[in-house]
């Protein structure tokens, strides 16, 4: 298991930040549509809501869950380290 | 694209669009650009009008905006309850996260405090809006109090998203921008933070597709600035060659030389700027724009040379005369969404206040005193009431002379004009129990009186030029004629101290008999008033010039006087003790002075001064 630096952890965070920011924003792009006009254009909004869906499913999955993932690994590791006396808490 | 450039069609009709951005209290059309256009069209000049003020008030006030607001908000506040604890993990100190923070605190107030009500907002602000609209509702006090708190929750609501920026019935606040012009090419020409963009944007499209060739954007106060320069900048943007982008009203004709030297305001924003009144000089814009786009000869603007990249002024010239003035012309205005169920309209008989000596004041500076015939003043008045139907006026003078005002209210008898109006007014002994009578006979509802301060030393300060002692008597002959008395009264002057601020709120209250109403405020240092002209004569020292380069504040120390947290809380002082003097007064919550006018006219100054507000709509009262 590789040990992180502090300053890894937090570009972890950082761009577990940026793909929550990306996720807003198409949950908002979703709140602005909408399902009426002509029929071409109801068709649009409907193909664009599945879209967005599917995004939001892809940052979750292969983008945010990945990171939270591998810091849950990564701080399980320390504290098993740490019961083994192999590694000092810093207070 | 510079405006001197490009040629009118000549087979086109020539079309001025003036345009009246957010953000101003949308109860009545300003009169600014009805003024112009009733003037240009008089004398064939073809103009369009809208309000987009009104119209985005009538916008973001719908169940539609109301509901994806709230939705976006609950998204909002997710995301930025894990960023705040992320961030904080990553200690992150930056500007931006603390806007955040901030923002996250305020959504989580708001709905702390407003509880199941956001939900219900979408679906009663329909209800909220048609009782400010409808005279069966809103001359009911009750439902009209709620209206106007349902109305003010669904405001804070869509502010939320921009915090700390707020929209508000009778405001706008953006603190992001400050007056300096890079702030303002940032704030206005960017999405971020800037609730009016989008509207703006769609706006733009829609008044270009008029196919104007002169657009007036008019800004007269500061809550304008932000929006109005939103809508200027995508005007500049997207403008075809030949369309003239001016920007008028009169708040930036005070900072003419700091804008004579930022060639990039003129670069975002517009073509011209126009400074002073309209009526006669957009004739003669639009004649040179038809002619030979010599912009030097149109008066009193400024206008980018793209050649040399400066900016120039004109020249200076008067303004048209009072007595050649066309009436007012509403035509094009959406009169039916303004949110009153009778519009007040502006009227304005003199220019420049006939005793012009109190120190404090320098609206006079630049001013060229003028008085309106009163025949044309009758004549406008039959004019807005026969073609408008507005039977409602305020005088928007800053003091009416007693002998004009007199004379007026006896055409105003004689020929049977059945209107009801307001004005400003100074207690003097002109106003006597007769003459008060006849006032009040002829349609005067309320005069909002400069009363000033309670003390004696300030108003001798002040230099008023009324007896302090027998202004008491005045307001009671007043009082006693069925006229509603509403006092001016603010606090700071320079050297006042706290007993003597003091002293203006108990006067307030001793008098609460004939001083049914009053409107307070801070002192500002005028750079025109005579205290800024003699400054040591009266305390102040130590003047300094305020460091936003469009700004017209001054900053100075005074001898002993208040400091600015404890003008603060005088002014809380003042509204909580005289809320609790006056019992919850209707008054209150009526909020604004047309209001009053209306409900003083429609159930007579007894009911609106015993009216009790009750208890269960106390929470509504809006400090002010």
């Amino acid at each position: 298991m590789k040990m992180f630096t502090k300053e890894e952890v937090i570009e972890k965070i950082k761009l577990f930040n940026e793909h929550m920011e990306e996720e807003k924003k198409l949950q908002q792009e979703l709140l602005d549509i909408r399902m009426y006009g002509s029929k071409d254009a109801t068709v649009s909004a409907s193909k664009r809501t599945t879209e967005i869906y599917k995004e939001i499913e892809h940052i979750r999955m292969n983008k945010m869950l990945p990171i939270i993932d591998e810091l849950a690994a990564f701080v399980a590791h320390c504290q098993k380290l740490e019961k083994e006396g192999k590694l000092k808490k810093i207070s | 694209m510079n405006a001197e450039e490009a040629v009118h069609n000549p087979e086109k009709e020539f079309t001025t669009l003036l345009v009246f951005p957010p953000q101003w209290t949308p109860q009545n059309p300003h009169f600014a650009i009805s003024s112009i256009a009733g003037h240009l069209r008089k004398h064939g000049y073809k103009v369009l009008l809208r309000d987009l003020n009104v119209e985005y008030y009538e916008h973001v006030l719908s169940p539609e905006f109301l509901r994806t607001t709230l939705d976006k908000i609950k998204v909002d506040y997710t995301f930025l309850s894990t960023q705040v604890m992320l961030k904080t993990l990553m200690q992150d100190q930056s500007f931006e996260f603390q806007l955040e923070a901030m923002r996250f605190m305020a959504i989580d107030e708001y709905f702390k405090n407003i509880g199941s009500l956001a939900e219900k907002l979408p679906s009663i602000i329909l209800d909220a809006k048609e009782t400010l609209r409808d005279a069966r509702r809103f001359y009911n006090p009750h439902l009209l109090v709620d209206a106007f708190y349902t109305i003010d929750k669904a405001l804070e609501l869509i502010s939320l998203p921009y915090h700390p920026s707020k929209l508000s019935f009778n405001g706008f606040e953006h603190p992001m921008s400050m007056l300096v012009t890079h702030s303002l090419i940032e704030n206005a020409t960017s999405p971020k933070g800037n609730m009016f963009y989008e509207f703006m944007e769609v706006a733009a499209d829609q008044l270009l597709e008029e196919k104007p060739d002169l657009i007036g954007v008019s800004i007269n106060s500061f809550s304008q600035v932000l929006p109005g320069l939103t809508l200027a900048g995508h005007l500049k943007r997207k403008a075809p060659a030949g369309c003239v982008v001016n920007i008028g009203g009169n708040f930036f004709s005070r900072v003419k030389e700091a804008l004579m030297s930022r060639p990039e305001f003129f670069e975002t924003f517009c073509h011209t700027l126009a400074m002073g009144e309209g009526e006669k000089r957009t004739i003669m814009f639009v004649d040179e724009l038809k002619g030979g786009r010599d912009l030097s000869r149109v008066p009193n603007i400024l206008y980018y040379d793209e050649k040399d990249k400066t900016v120039k002024f004109s020249y200076e010239d008067m303004p048209e005369k009072m007595e050649n003035l066309s009436f007012q012309d509403f035509t094009g205005l959406p009169m039916e969404l303004y949110f009153t169920p009778e519009i007040v309209g502006c009227l304005q008989s003199s220019k420049g206040c006939y005793w012009g000596k109190c120190t404090f004041c320098d609206t006079d500076f630049g001013i060229h005193k003028d008085i309106k015939p009163l025949d044309r003043m009758l004549e406008e008045m039959r004019h807005m009431k026969e073609k408008f139907g507005i039977r409602h006026f305020e005088f928007i003078d800053e003091s009416i002379h007693p002998a004009y005002m007199k004379q007026m209210a006896q055409r105003l008898i004689d020929e049977k004009l059945d209107v009801f109006w307001f004005c400003n007014g100074r207690l003097e002994e002109s106003f006597n129990k007769d003459m008060l009578e006849l006032l009040h006979k002829s349609g005067l509802s309320m005069v909002l009186w400069g009363y000033e301060s309670g003390n004696r030393r300030i108003n001798e300060l002040i230099n008023k030029g009324v007896d302090l002692d027998r202004r008491y008597d005045i307001l009671k002959n007043s009082s006693d004629t069925g006229i509603w008395n509403f006092a001016y009264i603010f606090f700071g002057f320079p050297t006042e101290t706290r007993d003597e601020a003091m002293e203006t709120i108990d006067s307030i209250i001793e008098h609460k008999d004939k001083i049914h109403s009053y409107g307070r405020s801070v002192f500002t240092l005028g750079r025109h008033s005579l205290l800024y002209l003699d400054a040591q004569k009266y305390g102040i020292f130590d003047i300094v010039e305020d460091s936003e380069e469009l700004s017209t504040n001054l900053h100075y120390s005074s001898k002993g006087g208040l400091t600015d947290k404890e003008i603060d809380e005088m002014m809380k002082i003042c509204t909580d003790k005289c809320a609790e003097a006056y019992e919850h007064s209707l008054w209150f919550y009526l909020r604004y002075r047309e209001n009053i006018h209306l409900y003083l006219v429609k159930h007579g100054k007894d009911f609106v001064q015993d009216f009790k507000v009750e208890q269960a709509f106390q929470k509504h009262l809006q400090t002010w």
